[in-house]
């Protein structure tokens, strides 16, 4: 075989053994080509496959080093890392390096601390962290540290790997706050268990329950809120855990101090949220706190408002609470308590007042203040007995919240015979605390629908009885505005209100003379009618009368016949003999009604007739009507004949001598018949 | 809204010596105007608005409290709670979070 030929054969299987992807077999077989005719070309592909294999071999390395890794065997596969780097380095191969190097450095002195720890001499075991801590600043060991230092009871120096090191875990949480609990920093001993996410062992508890004489002692020196606050979290944690023995007075003691640290601190938005849900009763002193907090968040935002004026009042007009001032001590002179429970309402006056100029209060506050403010201030003024009472006086709101509503109802009802000449007051005030309160208060802010709709069914006693009738009126009243036409009913349904309460009657009489839309006449003319019949006073008689008249002017306007108007007007006129709308109407329709007869019977040609119509009626206006129509008659038949016109004008003049024989045309139709005659 | 006891710094049963020393302070210190300062003074001298303000800006806890007595059940110095080995069987590492 020829060189050549050899050459090309070795070069073909090379060629051959690269398509295939075998570098190595390439490589060899180049190698023999290149020994028989070493050329550029066939250097290149030696090169080639040379690269190409090293690749192959670092990537065989890199394979079995991973493998290593998986199986644990970490030095074996940090050996091999560093082979592949070694031919050929790529960063993430640097990063791997460099973990598993400190893996391996962890290990070491991980097994120097296992062994340390072991001999159980401490001073090794610090050592052996400190060593380690040289080596790897890793904080699971910088936190083993710390607890080691605790159980070694070396608590100031594991408070200082702490701070340096804060850790995450539950054990390290556990440790730092036993070294805190045992260098007297109790509160911070707490906030660290706190903060303990799963309490695998109930001891914890206990621990909890030791401190916490320790902990108040410790806050009464001298605490923030946020001291409290983690006193008063950790008692809620206790009871989580249902470990509620011996906490019944821890909880309420630290709430309320946190309450007044925060207090003290002006942090008033995070007040609310230690204060709700509002407790099913308050006492006096829950009531001033309750009072005061809301005042200030209601002054911060006054969504707030509506709660804090309901607690105000009824916290100024408890007078303990006002007593319990330590201006007394300064002020030796007698203190006018009604002059501060007047600057206090002008202080909540001046916020509502704030709030509602800039568009922050609903419609209803302000109408709730009024009426709250009115009923306390009745409420107090009644002679009571209220000594079952805590608290006493009280907004209606403020009952109906706390569950006073009855026991003040019962209180009023048992002093309804001695406040027999309160009258109206007893029923006034009794009303907004019985059942039909919460109606009475909707009517006021103009919840028409809903007051009716939340009236209590039952009104057996009279105080129930008096609310629903006041509802009822309140609706009638606003019905009849709207000009709805069927408000009798209601009227009627009220019509023990109106007959014993001269205010209501007042209302109703005064609503019925204002100047109404027309739409409203119609109803209300049929209510009042019926009213009539039971409510008899004068001026009420009057205004009904006048209602009446107006709405048989309306319906007259509006077509209705002469003789139904008559009816109407009639109608009025027997409720109110003297109602002057109703008679001038009435004469003013009596006489078209003559008219329309006057002009039929003239039509008729039946002059005398008409005379006997216009007698009766005693109009002089209709007299003058007459005339003026008998004067253009006389001026047609002037176009007659003689004996037509005669006839006619002798017609005319008997008519006209019987209504007024005195008048110019009575003497011009003589003269005329005298000259034909 | 000023409290005019935080304003003048004086304590809630300071006399009017005392409001008017603390008024003589502020004024220098100019922390506050002096209008501030005159109307704090004026309500805290007449002895209507002063107990207004007393009543708005302080908070009595001690009643709703009762006579709990925190501290008297403790006799020892300083409380004696043992370590628990539970969590020093634990591992230091912190939990991952949910």
């Amino acid at each position: 075989m020829s060189q050549d030929t050899a050459y090309q054969e070795a070069y073909q299987q090379g060629e051959r053994f690269l398509a295939r992807g075998n570098f190595p077999l390439a490589k060899k077989a180049f190698e023999q080509a290149w020994q028989l005719q070493p050329n550029e070309a066939l250097q290149a592909k030696i090169r080639l496959c040379a690269q190409a294999v090293e690749l192959q071999k670092r990537k065989e390395i890199i394979k079995q080093a991973r493998h290593s890794e998986k199986r644990g065997k970490f030095h074996e596969a940090l050996q091999r890392f560093e082979q592949a780097a070694a031919l050929q380095d790529e960063d993430w191969l640097v990063q791997k390096i460099s973990r598993l190097q400190e893996k391996l450095r962890l290990a070491k002195v991980e097994s120097q601390i296992e062994r340390a720890e072991a001999s159980q001499d401490l001073d090794a075991v610090l050592a052996a962290y400190d060593h380690a801590l040289e080596v790897s600043h890793n904080p699971e060991l910088i936190a083993k540290q710390g607890i080691s230092l605790v159980r070694a009871g070396r608590y100031h120096q594991a408070l200082d790997v702490f701070a340096k090191h804060p850790s995450g875990s539950d054990a390290a949480r556990y440790h730092l706050g036993y070294a805190c609990a045992s260098t007297g920093q109790y509160v911070k001993a707490l906030a660290h268990w706190n903060a303990i996410e799963e309490v695998a062992d109930a001891t914890l508890w206990q621990h909890y329950e030791t401190l916490l004489p320790y902990v108040c002692r410790e806050l009464d020196a001298g605490a923030d809120a946020q001291g409290y606050a983690v006193a008063y979290h950790s008692v809620q944690k206790l009871i989580h855990a249902g470990h509620t023995a011996h906490l019944a007075d821890y909880e309420p003691y630290f709430k309320y101090k946190y309450i007044e640290a925060l207090w003290q601190e002006g942090c008033y938005a995070d007040l609310e949220a230690l204060l709700l849900p509002l407790p099913h009763r308050l006492s006096l002193p829950l009531l001033g706190l309750y009072a005061r907090v809301y005042y200030q968040l209601g002054a911060h935002d006054s969504q707030h408002l509506e709660m804090a004026m309901t607690l105000w009042l009824t916290a100024i007009y408890n007078e303990p609470l006002l007593q319990d001032l330590s201006i007394y001590d300064v002020e030796k002179a007698g203190l006018d308590l009604h002059a501060v429970r007047d600057t206090l309402l002008q202080d909540m006056e001046t916020l509502l007042q704030r709030a509602d100029r800039q568009s922050r209060l609903p419609a209803r506050t302000l109408t709730y203040w009024q009426i709250e403010k009115r009923l306390i201030h009745a409420l107090a003024s009644l002679p009571l007995d209220h000594s079952a009472l805590d608290i006493f006086p009280c907004t209606p709101v403020f009952a109906e919240k706390f569950g006073l509503s009855e026991a003040i109802s019962t209180c009023l009802s048992a002093q309804r015979a001695a406040m027999s000449e309160q009258g109206e007051a007893f029923f006034e005030v009794s009303a907004y605390y019985s059942k039909a309160g919460p109606s009475l208060m909707l009517m006021e802010q103009g919840e028409a629908e809903q007051a009716l709709a939340l009236l209590p069914k039952n009104t057996l006693d009279e105080v129930s009885a008096y609310s629903r009738q006041r509802v009822l009126f309140r609706y009638a009243m606003r019905k009849a505005a709207q000009g709805e036409t069927q408000t009798k009913r209601w009227f009627l349904e009220a019509l023990p209100l109106l007959k014993h309460s001269e205010r209501y009657r007042d209302e109703l009489t005064a609503f019925a003379l204002s100047d109404l839309e027309s739409k409203a006449y119609a109803g209300l003319a049929e209510a009042m009618e019926a009213l009539c019949q039971h409510i008899t006073t004068p001026t009420f008689l009057q205004a009904a009368a006048y209602v009446m008249s107006l709405q048989a002017i309306q319906l007259r306007n509006a077509g209705m016949s002469t003789a139904a108007a008559e009816k109407l007007f009639k109608r009025a006129l027997r409720i109110d003999p003297e109602s002057a709308l109703a008679k001038t109407s009435l004469q003013r329709l009596q006489k078209d009604i003559c008219w329309e007869q006057v002009n039929k019977a003239m039509k008729q040609q039946n002059l005398l007739k008409a005379v006997t119509f216009i007698e009766a009626s005693g109009e002089p206006e209709l007299v003058d009507l007459f005339f003026e129509s008998i004067a253009r008659f006389y001026e047609q038949v002037q176009a007659w004949d003689r004996a037509e016109k005669l006839e006619a004008v002798r017609e005319f003049y008997t008519a006209c001598y019987r209504l007024d024989r005195d008048h110019e045309l009575t003497h011009e139709l003589y003269h005329e018949l005298a000259r034909w005659e | 809204m000023n409290n005019p006891f935080t304003l003048l710094n004086v304590a809630r049963a300071a006399s009017k010596k005392d409001i008017l020393q603390q008024v003589t302070i502020a004024m220098r210190s100019r922390q506050h105007d002096a209008r501030s300062i005159a109307e704090a003074q004026k309500l805290l001298f007449n002895s209507v608005t002063r107990a207004a303000e007393e009543f708005k800006h302080f908070l009595d806890v001690e009643p709703c409290i009762g006579d709990f007595q925190p501290g008297v059940a403790t006799t020892a110095e300083t409380p004696e709670i043992a370590l628990l080995d539970t969590f020093n069987d634990q591992a230091a590492t912190p939990r991952k979070a949910r």
